[in-house]
């Protein structure tokens, strides 16, 4: 155990030289793009006052050079002020704090999803090796891991909100439903707190369909991991031995086959769960979810610097934070791995 | 571990139960909206619009974003406005004076129209209005820099004295950065109309939340990228249809168009040229080919460094020549008009080009005389972007096509919009691809593109020598009649035509896409949608 706190305050040190790496990196990556964040958010009139450009520049910091730019982010940084957003006007926290539960809410979903069905669908395959259950879900999660998100999403919303109408089409409520406040954000959990039922169901229903799209690669990848894995370990003595014995097939599966395969796909859950994020631009974009996805593509569309470093920080954080929760995952799983 | 599933089956069943249930929900009153006469089931007069927005702010003093004027007009009066004209008509002014020198205008108010707060409207609430807008140095400000300073005899009059003649400024008038606000309201949250207002402003965040105006419309909430919502102003000085507009975030016009089919929207404002043939046989929904005003050019640069051989006056003819402008006009679509030049259709003086087959002999002539008989190369800026749905890298193709039937090869090279905003604004683009969006609707917002002028010098065009153009361009400007202004106007195309670095292509048009349970729908360039006098069926 002293060995395991050891670890953690150990990768938690190095989180914090990460962060201000990345921050760094962001920070030089954004101003070094060849464009103006005054032109992009100036009208082409409004530049034509040099009054209003001075007025803009100062009120951004942008009339600073470059270093002192990042010192003062740095400084601010440390204090928890993220710094405030060119194209929102509000601070930065405060944005993430307003559109991260929409992404988190729809992410969980999407790994829930995934996993289970992942998971599913590999031990199927696998117990039905080379059978035509094997085939029609080993094609299920070949398309998982190939069909771009975009093209499924537009798909999906056609099929299932034009076609036959079976869920609704984007939002997280519907059109006409005015935007819940207060709470954590969290709809669903929001709902079920308050006893809003109500919310739950339309909150629900507007999360299954973004959340399926959203989760078919990670569910593709979980498939073809847990199947390869599955079938490599009931070829192992100790399965044969569990069989000689006279145990039923499923027990085998379960009980004795089934945890030990599992090990290596935590690996690809969280490589999953990081792709994942990667795909919310779009699938926000397309299912009009007012979620991190959506800001980022904004703000890095208006060269909205403070938007950019605050959302790749946090992101960069979430990849940190699930990689460690993975690799202390392996550590309670697997005795044999040890953090010395 | 029974127990625990017991209790997860029966969550998740309960889940389900209210789940269905809202799904239910959502589709009949999309369904009603769309297909039925009832107006209760239409969301009792609510009126939904999908739109893919740029909101960043809902102060008008600050607001300059294009979606920004609809919501603006529907929440804020202003002494005039021009819906659906370029005429300016009386709004919350009853008549106005102006003196001789022509810059002292003396504007009487109309009695009785109070703000959603309840206060009444006054000569103070305009005065602070305009000089908050004027002071805030903000995206609106330049609108106000002619104004010099703003009195109030009475509570009725305004005395607006500007620096010098401006025969636009009642069009002006009706932009949003002259929007009426409460002032008494806007001081109580940090609003100021004092010279140092940039920096001493901070009623921004309250007006982003709430509104202070006597529009049909008082703002509910704004969420950032979801959702806009308006309720009727009970205190409103004419009639309101609808007790709700909601404005909804729908990035994806795809989305739009599934959402509007679905009835779950009443109006889509991103459909465009290129994605309107989904609509055109879908039941239940209508569709209005309005007229646009964005209008693309081609910039070519004269300083003869940067230009090379387009700096030639006689090599920008041929350029104009060249291009196939019956061919333009078919690519864009119904409604598209081709200007003659910096004037598009819709304003007043506006002169269109015929929709011609190029002159293929005249333009290699052109060519000829300026000492390139076989032609040349030259880089041909084409940014990722549209002009109302109609893909710039499509009109570049169609242009580089033209040009090369005279011998000009045109290499297209593409960027993100924002790095050729930067390059076009510091005048260093030799051949471009641009458009341009007026502020308001007058031919002075379009006087830019000449010589020494905002645009003017992006071309590097800073030669004034031509001072007839110079006198015309100050009558347009400043000119009060009517008729005298637009035959200036008219002569000044004419004259402009003659020797120019750009090439005008088309003034797009704007497709609107809605419900055909709905009445009275209409669409203008900047004020986009008048929600107060639609109605649902």
């Amino acid at each position: 155990m002293g060995n395991m706190v050891k670890y953690l305050m150990r990768r938690l040190l190095l989180v914090l030289f990460l962060l201000i790496g990345v921050s760094l990196l962001v920070f030089l990556i954004s101003h070094l793009v060849p464009s103006d964040p005054v032109a992009a958010n100036m009208s082409t009139q409004a530049m034509s006052d040099p009054e209003a450009v001075e007025v803009y520049k100062a009120k951004w910091g942008l009339d600073k050079p470059l270093y002192q730019q990042y010192g003062i982010y740095l400084k601010n940084l440390l204090q928890g002020d993220l710094g405030t957003s060119i194209r929102t006007g509000n601070p930065v926290i405060e944005d993430l704090k307003q559109f991260f539960p929409a992404t988190l809410e729809l992410s969980v979903f999407a790994m829930i999803i995934a996993i289970v069905f992942g998971i599913l669908f590999g031990v199927i395959s696998a117990v039905h090796r080379d059978k035509p259950l094997d085939y029609i879900f080993r094609t299920v999660s070949i398309a998982g891991v190939s069909v771009p998100n975009f093209w499924f999403a537009l798909l999906m919303l056609f099929l299932f909100y034009a076609q036959w109408g079976i869920f609704p089409g984007g939002g997280r409520v519907g059109s006409r439903t005015a935007t819940p406040s207060g709470g954590t954000g969290l709809y669903i959990l929001d709902g079920i707190t308050s006893g809003n039922w109500s919310l739950v169901g339309e909150a629900f229903f507007h999360l299954l369909l973004p959340a399926l799209v959203l989760g078919f690669f990670t569910m593709g990848l979980i498939a073809r991991q847990t199947r390869s894995n599955l079938l490599e370990v009931t070829s192992m003595d100790y399965i044969r031995t569990a069989k000689a014995k006279g145990l039923p097939a499923g027990k085998v599966i379960s009980r004795h086959a089934l945890g030990n395969a599992l090990i290596p796909v935590i690996t690809v859950m969280g490589m999953g769960f990081c792709n994942l994020l990667g795909g919310m631009v779009f699938v926000e974009k397309i299912f009009s979810w007012p979620g991190i996805g959506q800001y980022a593509y904004l703000s890095a569309t208006t060269l909205d610097f403070p938007a950019i470093c605050g959302v790749s920080l946090l992101i960069a954080v979430i990849y940190v934070v699930i990689n460690l929760i993975i690799d202390i995952l392996y550590g309670v799983i697997d005795p044999r791995v040890r953090y010395n | 571990m029974k127990v625990w599933k017991r209790v997860l089956a029966v969550v998740f069943c309960c889940i389900m139960i209210s789940g269905v249930t809202a799904c239910g929900k959502t589709n009949s009153e999309s369904n009603t909206s769309s297909n039925d006469g009832n107006n209760e089931s239409s969301g009792g007069g609510t009126l939904v619009v999908g739109m893919d927005s740029d909101l960043q702010t809902l102060d008008p003093g600050h607001g300059y974003e294009v979606y920004g004027n609809m919501i603006f007009y529907a929440v804020y009066d202003n002494l005039y406005k021009t819906y659906g004209t370029s005429t300016p008509e009386p709004s919350l002014a009853e008549s106005y004076e102006l003196d001789d020198s022509q810059t002292v205008y003396s504007f009487k108010l109309k009695e009785g129209v109070k703000f959603s707060s309840g206060n009444d409207l006054t000569s103070k609430d305009v005065a602070f209005s305009i000089m908050r807008t004027k002071n805030l140095k903000s995206n609106t400000s330049h609108h106000a820099e002619a104004v010099q300073s703003v009195e109030t005899p009475d509570d009725y009059t305004v005395v607006i004295t500007l620096a010098s003649p401006d025969a636009s400024f009642l069009v002006k008038l009706s932009n949003n950065s002259f929007a009426i606000l409460d002032s008494e309201v806007v001081k109580e949250h940090g609003g100021t109309d004092a010279e140092d207002a940039a920096t001493t402003d901070t009623a921004q965040e309250w007006l982003n939340q709430n509104s202070a105006g006597s529009g049909a419309y008082v703002l509910d909430n704004w969420t950032q990228n979801v959702k806009v919502e308006l309720i009727k102003n009970e205190n409103y000085w004419g009639e309101v249809k609808n007790e709700k507009v909601i404005c909804n975030e729908i990035p994806d016009v795809n989305t739009q168009i599934q959402n509007l089919k679905q009835g779950d929207i009443d109006i889509a404002l991103g459909v465009s040229m290129d994605n309107v043939s989904q609509l055109e046989d879908a039941d239940g929904v209508e569709l209005l080919y309005a007229q646009g005003y964005t209008t693309t050019f081609l910039l070519m640069n004269q300083d003869p460094d940067i230009g090379g051989p387009l700096a030639d006056s006689k090599v920008q003819e041929a350029v104009r020549l060249a291009i196939n402008y019956q061919e333009l006009l078919e690519i864009c679509g119904e409604n598209a008009t081709l200007p003659l030049n910096i004037v598009p259709e819709g304003f007043t003086g506006a002169l269109q080009r015929e929709a011609s087959e190029p002159d293929i002999e005249g333009a290699k002539a052109l060519l000829t005389e300026a000492g390139y008989p076989d032609g040349f190369d030259v880089k041909f800026t084409v940014a990722s972007y549209d002009s109302e749905g109609m893909s710039w890298t499509t009109l570049g193709q169609k242009i580089k096509d033209d040009l090369s039937k005279v011998g000009i090869n045109a290499e297209i090279e593409t960027a993100e919009i924002g790095v050729v905003i930067d390059s076009y604004r510091e005048g260093k683009e030799q051949f471009l691809l641009m458009h341009w969006h007026p502020d308001y609707m007058d031919i002075n917002n379009q006087l830019a593109f000449l010589p020494g002028d905002t645009i003017g010098e992006r071309a590097n065009w800073t030669d004034a020598s031509n001072t007839e153009l110079e006198e015309l361009k100050n009558t347009v400007s400043t000119e009060n009649d009517p008729d005298k202004r637009a035959a200036a106007s008219e002569e000044l195309q004419k004259l402009f035509a003659q020797d120019n670095p750009y090439a005008f292509l088309v003034t797009h048009p704007k497709v609107l896409a809605y419900g055909s349970n709905l009445e009275n729908v209409d669409y203008y360039e900047v004020q986009k949608i008048d929600f107060q006098n639609i109605v649902i069926n």
